[in-house]
C-alpha cells in the first residue's frame, strides 16, 4: 500500500514536471508570428517583383515553421482584405495593383496592427 | 410457339442494336464537341460562296469623310402634344432622357404624365396663346449628339445629369438654364443580396469597399456605354476621379491625370471584371430580369432600381449610390423665342410643383439620403468628359482582341423600303467606331451564305475592304439564315482556338424568317457552347420567337432595327463592342 502511494506520487510529480518543462520550452522557443500588411496600390511590375520576393522568403519560413504568418492583409486606398489563409507567392505575383497609395490608410492599419510588417512598392 | 420465342427475341434485339449503331447520337456539351459537331455534321451540308474583296481592289477605294452620324431625332417617339401650326398656340418640344419619358412603360413615364396634365390645363402666355408641350424620348447621350450637330433644335432639353450639358458647352452650344432639377435621381450600383451580405460582414458597405471588392476580383459587374447612358458616364468619371485621389481634395479630374499609371491601372483592372457591356443599362436590366443570377451587380439609375425591386426575385436587391446627382436639369437654347422661354419656365414650375413631385415619387424618383448629403464629386468640364469617354473607348478592350462577324441578310425582301441601302450606309458610318487591331468579318446570306471579308486586324486597308464589300451587296433570293450563322460561328470558333482570351461576337441582321438551309434546332446547341455572343437584329418580318431564343442562349437581347434607326443602332453596337 505504502509502495503504491509512493509510485503514484512519483508518477504524478514527474508528469507535472514534464508539463511545466514543456510549457517553458514552448514559451522560450516560440515560433515568431507576424501580421503582414501588403499595400496593393499601383506598383510597376519590376518593383512589385521585389515585394513578391520579400513575401516569398517569409512564406517559405512559414512553410518551414520558422515563422507563423498570423494574418495577411491586402489594402489599397479603397479598402482592405484580411485573408483567411496566406496567399501563395505565385498568386501574389499575379495580383493586380491599382490606384494611389494613401498614407492615411497605411497609418490607420499600422495603428490597428502595431506589430505588423509592411510590404509596399519600393519608392 | 415457345420454340419461336427465343429466335424472335434475338432478332428484335439484333435489329435494335443495329438501329442504335446506325443512329449517331451526338451530345454537345462543350466548346470542343460543339466545334466537332459544327465541322462534321453542319458545315458539310452548307454550300458557301466566296466573293472576297482583294487587296488590289481595296487599295483603290476612297473613303469619304465620315461625319459624326447623329441620329435623326424624328425617329424617336414623341409623346404629349404634337407640333401645331395653330397661331393661338405656342408649341414647345423637349428632348428628355429615357428613364422619365418612356410612354410605353408605366414606371418610366413621369415627364410624359406631367406634360399631358399640363396640356390639359391649357395654361397661357401673357399674350393669351396656349402652351402645348411635346416630350421626345431620346437617351441623354444621343440627344446631346443631335444637339451638337444641330440636327435637331427643340425648345428644351432635359438629360438625366448635368454632365451632358457640360459636354454640349464644350461643343460651343449656348444653354439657358430653366431649372437645375426637375426630379431627383442618382446613379447606383445595384447588388445581389447575397453579395451585399458578404461584403457587410466586413463592415459598412460603401462605394469604396464595393469597388475594392470588384477590383480584387471578387465581384463581376454589368456595365454600359458611357457615350450613351448617364449612369455609365457618371460611374466612369467617378471611378477615375477616385483613382486620381480627388476624393481627398474635392477637385475635378484633369485630362493629364488620365495618363497616370494609378488611374490607368484602376481602369484596366475594373475592365477585367465586366461581364457584359451593353449600349444602355436598360438592356442589362432586361437580361437580368430574364436571368436573375446573371450579374452580381450592375450600374444603373436609382429610379430604375426601385421599379426593378418590384420584379419577382429582386425584392431584396441592395444598392450603393455614387457620383454626381442625376436630377434632370432643364435647359433652353439661344434659338428659342421669348414665348418659348416663358413657356418652358411655366412648364418647369408645373413639373416641380408638389403634386407632380408626389407623382414622381410613385415612379421611383426619391430624394434619398445620398442626394441630401451633398457629398458629390465636382462636375468637370465638357473637355474632361470628352476625354474620359475617349479614354474608355481606346482602352476598354485591354489586352484582348475583339472579333466580330457581321452576318447580313441580302435576301430579295431587303430591297423593300431601301432596307439594304440603309444597312450599307449604316455599316459605312459604324466602321469609324472600330478600334484598330480588333477584327471584323462580313458574311451575307440569301439562298446560301457568301463570304465577303475574312476576319483580319482592322486598319485603313481593312476599312477600304469593308467599303468595297458593302458596295457589292445586292438583294436577291431566299433566307438561309442559319447557314450564314453557322459559317460565322465556324470562323469565330477557329479564331478562339488560337486566341482563347479574345472576345467573340456575331451581329446577325435579318428582315425575314429562314427559308433555306439549316434550322435553329440544328444549331442552337452549337451557339450555346461556341463562346460567341450573338446580337440578333430584327429588321423586318422576322421570327421574333427564334431570334429571342438565340438572344437568350447567349445572354443577350434582340435589337429592333428599321431603315431609319439602323445607323444609330449599328453605331452604338460597334462603339460598345469593337
Amino acid at each position: 500500500m505504502k509502495l503504491k502511494m509512493q509510485l503514484l506520487k512519483t508518477l504524478g510529480l514527474s508528469w507535472l514536471a514534464f508539463f511545466i518543462i514543456g510549457l517553458l520550452i514552448s514559451w522560450l522557443f516560440a515560433i515568431p508570428s507576424i501580421t503582414l500588411l501588403i499595400d496593393r496600390s499601383y506598383c510597376p511590375a519590376t518593383e512589385w517583383q521585389q515585394v513578391v520576393q520579400t513575401y516569398t522568403e517569409l512564406y517559405q519560413q512559414h512553410q518551414q515553421r520558422r515563422l507563423q504568418l498570423q494574418s495577411v492583409i491586402l489594402f489599397s486606398s479603397l479598402g482592405e482584405d484580411k485573408l483567411s489563409t496566406p496567399l501563395q507567392p505565385e498568386a501574389l505575383k499575379q495580383l493586380p495593383t491599382y490606384g494611389q497609395p494613401q498614407m492615411q490608410k497605411q497609418l490607420q492599419l499600422r495603428k490597428n496592427y502595431p506589430q505588423a510588417q509592411l510590404l509596399q512598392c519600393p519608392q | 410457339m415457345k420454340k419461336l420465342l427465343f429466335p424472335l427475341g434475338l432478332a428484335i434485339g439484333l435489329c435494335l442494336s443495329l438501329l442504335g449503331a446506325c443512329t449517331t447520337f451526338t451530345s454537345i456539351d462543350s466548346f470542343e464537341s460543339a466545334d466537332r459537331y459544327l465541322q462534321q455534321q453542319l458545315l458539310p451540308k452548307i454550300q458557301v460562296d466566296s466573293q472576297l474583296v482583294s487587296d488590289s481592289s481595296s487599295y483603290n477605294v476612297v473613303i469619304p469623310p465620315l461625319l459624326d452620324s447623329a441620329p435623326n431625332p424624328n425617329t424617336f417617339p414623341l409623346y404629349g402634344a404634337k407640333p401645331d401650326q395653330n397661331p393661338n398656340t405656342v408649341y414647345i418640344e423637349i428632348y428628355s432622357s429615357a428613364e422619365k419619358a418612356n410612354g410605353e412603360r408605366s414606371d418610366e413615364r413621369w415627364l410624359v404624365d406631367v406634360a399631358e396634365k399640363f396640356n390639359q390645363q391649357r395654361q397661357t402666355l401673357p399674350s393669351g396663346k396656349v402652351i402645348q408641350v411635346g416630350i421626345r424620348n431620346i437617351p441623354s447621350g444621343l440627344a446631346a449628339q443631335v444637339l451638337a450637330t444641330k440636327k435637331g433644335q427643340p425648345a428644351g432639353y432635359t438629360p438625366a445629369t448635368t454632365m451632358w450639358l457640360e459636354l454640349l458647352k464644350a461643343e460651343g452650344l449656348s444653354l439657358q438654364e430653366i431649372t437645375p432639377a426637375l426630379v431627383p435621381n442618382q446613379a447606383i450600383i445595384a447588388v445581389q443580396p447575397q453579395v451585399y451580405k458578404e461584403l457587410a460582414q466586413g463592415g459598412e458597405v460603401t462605394f469604396d469597399r464595393l469597388i475594392d471588392a470588384i477590383l480584387s476580383g471578387k465581384i463581376q459587374v454589368g456595365y454600359s456605354n458611357p457615350y450613351i447612358g448617364s449612369s455609365s458616364l457618371n460611374f466612369l468619371y467617378t471611378l477615375l476621379w477616385r483613382a486620381a485621389g480627388h476624393h481627398q481634395d474635392g477637385k475635378p479630374l484633369t485630362i493629364a491625370e488620365l495618363e497616370s499609371p494609378q488611374v490607368n491601372s484602376t481602369f484596366s483592372t475594373f475592365q477585367k471584371q465586366i461581364t457584359l457591356t451593353t449600349p444602355t443599362y436598360l438592356d442589362l436590366k432586361q437580361i437580368w430580369i430574364r436571368e436573375p443570377q446573371k450579374f452580381p451587380a450592375i450600374i444603373m439609375a436609382y429610379q430604375s432600381y426601385v421599379t426593378l425591386k418590384k420584379q419577382p426575385g429582386f425584392e431584396k436587391l441592395a444598392y450603393i449610390p455614387f457620383g454626381v446627382p442625376e436630377n434632370s436639369p432643364l435647359v433652353g437654347f439661344d434659338w428659342n423665342s421669348a414665348s418659348e422661354r416663358t413657356a418652358l419656365e411655366k412648364f418647369a414650375a408645373f413639373a416641380t410643383s408638389a403634386p407632380m413631385q408626389q407623382l414622381a415619387k410613385h415612379q421611383g424618383h426619391e430624394q434619398t439620403q445620398y442626394l441630401q448629403s451633398s457629398k458629390f464629386p465636382s462636375i468637370p468640364s465638357g473637355e474632361v468628359l470628352k476625354a474620359v469617354q475617349a479614354f474608355w473607348k481606346q482602352r476598354k478592350d485591354g489586352a484582348s482582341t475583339v472579333y466580330m462577324e457581321l452576318i447580313v441578310d441580302t435576301s430579295g425582301s431587303m430591297e423593300q423600303n431601301q432596307r439594304l441601302k440603309a444597312v450599307q450606309e449604316a455599316l459605312r458610318f459604324a466602321s469609324k467606331q472600330i478600334n484598330r487591331g480588333n477584327q471584323i468579318g462580313l458574311i451575307t446570306f440569301s439562298d446560301r451564305p457568301t463570304r465577303r471579308i475574312e476576319l483580319a486586324p482592322f486598319n485603313e486597308l481593312e476599312q477600304k475592304r469593308l467599303f468595297a464589300a458593302i458596295e457589292q451587296l445586292q438583294p436577291d433570293g431566299g433566307t438561309a439564315l442559319y447557314d450564314g450563322l453557322a459559317i460565322g460561328l465556324a470562323d469565330l470558333m477557329a479564331k478562339r482556338k488560337t486566341d482563347p482570351n479574345g472576345r467573340f461576337y456575331v451581329l446577325l441582321l435579318t428582315d425575314g424568317e429562314r427559308t433555306h438551309g439549316l434550322e435553329l434546332t440544328q444549331i442552337q446547341d452549337v451557339i450555346k457552347h461556341s463562346g460567341v455572343r450573338v446580337y440578333p437584329i430584327a429588321y423586318g418580318e422576322v421570327n421574333q420567337q427564334e431570334l429571342e431564343a438565340i438572344a437568350t442562349i447567349r445572354e443577350g437581347s434582340v435589337y429592333k432595327g428599321t431603315p431609319e434607326k439602323v445607323q444609330v443602332l449599328l453605331k452604338d453596337l460597334f462603339q460598345t463592342n469593337l
